[in-house]
């Protein structure tokens, strides 16, 4: 009897099996990418008359305006001009310069440029995306890297215009 | 009977030992700002002070394990673990002559040695519970190991702070 007792009372000094659990929070900060680049600075008319219209400037794709956005959230671009086509004095009102284009075809967002838009001086909503774009971003060479957008210009010169050279300075704006 | 008390006294003594761990870290590991698709040792590292210290008291006649978990980050969106990798920096051992020593300094675990994702567990471990006791004549070892966590952040990665608990258990 005090055999049995003794080789349980071995056994179950053995088997105690100690157990102990700490806990480390390991956090990381994904940074914000928000970008837009475009892939020119300038779009020449060139030489137009009075009373002379031209459209689907520039020539080819237009302008590429691409956005990159891994926040996970609604991003919208707008388009606008800063100032009026100007030659010193000299004016072409935006309702003579517009603007127009069409989103790439992996693009799954809204494109509102319906042909007829013309230049404000407050920004306009040109794309808004899909929530498939909320986050677009991804350096993977091999993938989809964010939205491209392809803008093209018109403008119309008066019929009674001064001669001379006209700027303006076209923005894009990304929001969200 | 005198005889009997004495034999159950020496067959509960080996459970009495200071068995514990601690861990340094202040329970926070900051892995600071990446981009989708960085990695954080980009950086570089410092192998000691960067590193969240375990400290181990086992008893050395017995077997033991450190096992390492983790689940998921949670954060704005899902991240998985497999982005996140940890590997043991350095260590220091009380009982350095020992061969419960030699054990574990077999184990791969200096800089640019083995790093290890999150689905194999253990961490570290003695199964050879053959082992003499240590030069000292302590019947408990001391262990000390540094890890360090590094993370592959995903390409596609949406923005935001992201968390996750890593859980070290010792068992004997």
């Amino acid at each position: 009897m005090i055999a049995r007792l003794l080789i349980g009372v071995i056994v179950l000094g053995l088997s105690m099996a100690a157990q102990t659990s700490q806990v480390v929070q390991v956090m990381v900060n994904v940074k914000s990418i928000f970008e837009l680049s475009v892939d020119r600075s300038i779009v020449d008319f060139k030489s137009m008359t009075a009373g002379e219209e031209k459209k689907d400037q520039p020539d080819g794709e237009g302008v590429k305006v691409n956005v990159k956005s891994n926040n996970g959230r609604p991003w919208f671009l707008k388009i606008s001009d800063l100032s009026e086509l100007s030659s010193a004095t000299d004016v072409i009102p935006n309702s003579q310069f517009s603007w127009y284009g069409y989103p790439s075809k992996t693009a799954k967002g809204t494109w509102f440029g319906n042909g007829e838009n013309v230049f404000s001086l407050t920004p306009a909503l040109a794309y808004s995306s899909a929530p498939s774009e909320y986050n677009n971003y991804d350096v993977d060479p091999k993938k989809q890297n964010g939205t491209d957008t392809f803008f093209k210009f018109g403008v119309k010169v008066p019929a009674k215009q001064n001669s001379g050279v006209y700027r303006s300075v076209i923005a894009f704006t990304l929001t969200e | 009977m005198r005889r009997l008390i004495l034999l159950l006294v020496l067959a509960l003594a080996p459970a009495v030992f200071p068995f514990g761990m601690s861990v340094d870290s202040s329970g926070l590991v900051n892995l600071g700002d990446l981009e989708p698709g960085q990695s954080e040792l980009a950086g570089g590292y410092n192998y000691t002070t960067d590193a969240t210290v375990v400290s181990m008291n086992v008893d050395i006649h017995f077997p033991w394990a450190l096992t390492i978990e983790a689940n998921d980050f949670v954060g704005p969106t899902n991240m998985p673990l497999s982005s996140l990798i940890w590997q043991v920096s350095y260590k220091v051992d009380s009982i350095p002559t020992s061969p419960w020593y030699n054990d574990i300094i077999n184990f791969p675990q200096y800089p640019n040695d083995i790093r290890r994702p999150f689905t194999s567990g253990v961490a570290d471990s003695v199964i050879n519970n053959s082992i003499g006791k240590a030069n000292n004549g302590s019947e408990t070892g001391t262990h000390i190991l540094g890890f360090l966590f590094h993370v592959n952040i995903p390409s596609n990665q949406q923005s935001g702070t992201y968390f996750t608990n890593v859980r070290f258990t010792l068992t004997q």
